[in-house]
């Protein structure tokens, strides 16, 4: 993400006007969390892709590289990476998909939302991880995308609430559910 | 329960993967390694209408549906995750939050902008002090004289320098704990708002 715009806001007396508060007085903390709800859809999203876009390269790489006079695509230990990266991503794409759908209905996506962002974050991570495995030093370098993916991937479990934070909130809803 | 995309979410995909393709891919590394935020592709995202993806068309909007927004999200992060987190962080933190609890008169006046992409967004919620605890924040707000004085500051804010609208918390009754914090619209430019160097990564 290091072409990404993130600093700090500093306010040193700041004089906004009253009628610029969002809503009502004391509603402000309220509103974050469910804007973070449906924030989590997108970083969710963002995760995904770097997980197809990982898996993407992998595909590629593995059918391009020759290592023992046969591409890497026909080792069973690379299919097996590619075969999971691949289950991975398109359940985690289920699950944004669900929870954009409910969304979309109207319906409380606090549980939805955390569980996609939650799964989609940590498959994304570990995708990248193996994306790198799949290409050897060729990871490592600028040369191909995966380098790339495998940093700015980490973000994603931490933004808009970390992991432990969406477990927090998943068991807050099943709890509550039971 | 139907799991095809409809002719419409095909197409959007398309458009997205195709900007993606033709617009950032050629150009990804450049900005990675100068770390400079690359705002030319910013405002060309304003132009197809990806920074106002999921509102209205009265707000100028694209109207599009939030699967449709995480179709887009994913397929141009995919090729640069920056440009996903751009597209994340304008449309759904800073601009969802004036659409969604902002009066009509405050909308009026900040989402065109947003959506069309003139000005970028920025949502100020995290402090040095605050992270995962978003409740224990230290930035004030004090109401004097029709105004709202402000004094703290947000942390790992996405679009801090180039974000010309933000959404920030801050406290207005600390004995009410989470229930005494608004959010409150600033525009860059006002009097004491500024902003820290970018963050190095």
């Amino acid at each position: 993400m290091r072409s990404s715009d993130t600093a700090e806001l500093l306010f040193e007396n700041v004089e906004v006007p009253a009628e610029n508060l969002i809503g009502e007085e004391g509603q402000g903390f309220k509103q974050c969390m469910q804007i973070l709800d449906g924030g989590r859809i997108a970083i969710a999203a963002l995760s995904l892709g770097i997980a197809q876009g990982a898996l993407d390269a992998s595909l590629k790489y593995s059918k391009e590289r020759k290592q023992f006079g046969k591409s890497l695509s026909e080792f069973q230990g690379i299919q097996f990476k590619l075969s999971d990266m691949a289950t991975e991503a398109d359940a985690a794409r289920l699950m944004i998909y669900k929870a954009a759908w409910m969304k979309d209905k109207g319906m409380n996506i606090n549980l939805s939302a955390a569980m996609a962002k939650l799964y989609a974050s940590e498959i994304a991570t570990k995708a990248t991880n193996e994306a790198i495995q799949i290409h050897g030093g060729y990871g490592f370098i600028k040369d191909f995308p995966v380098e790339k993916l495998y940093r700015d991937v980490k973000l994603m479990t931490i933004g808009e609430g970390t992991s432990e934070v969406q477990k927090m909130v998943i068991a807050r809803n099943i709890l509550n559910m039971f | 329960m139907d799991f095809n995309l409809s002719e419409q979410e095909l197409a959007v995909q398309k458009l997205a993967r195709d900007f993606a393709r033709n617009e950032i891919a050629p150009h990804v590394m450049k900005y990675d390694e100068s770390q400079e935020f690359p705002m030319e592709i910013a405002k060309k995202l304003g132009d197809i209408g990806f920074l106002g993806i999921i509102f209205p068309e009265e707000y100028g909007g694209s109207g599009f549906s939030t699967i449709e927004y995480a179709i887009i999200v994913e397929e141009i992060s995919k090729v640069d995750p920056s440009m996903g987190l751009t597209i994340a962080a304008h449309n759904g933190l800073c601009t969802n939050h004036i659409f969604s609890y902002a009066n009509d008169e405050l909308k009026k006046k900040y989402l065109p902008d947003l959506t069309t992409g003139k000005k970028l967004g920025a949502w100020g919620l995290t402090e040095n002090v605050s992270g995962s605890d978003a409740a224990g924040m230290a930035t004030t707000a004090e109401r004097k004289n029709g105004h709202y004085i402000i004094n703290g500051s947000k942390l790992f804010i996405t679009h801090g320098n180039v974000g010309e609208t933000a959404v920030v918390t801050a406290v207005t009754d600390k004995s009410k704990h989470k229930n005494g914090i608004s959010a409150f619209i600033l525009e860059k430019g006002w009097k004491g708002f500024k902003t820290g160097k970018k963050k190095i990564n």
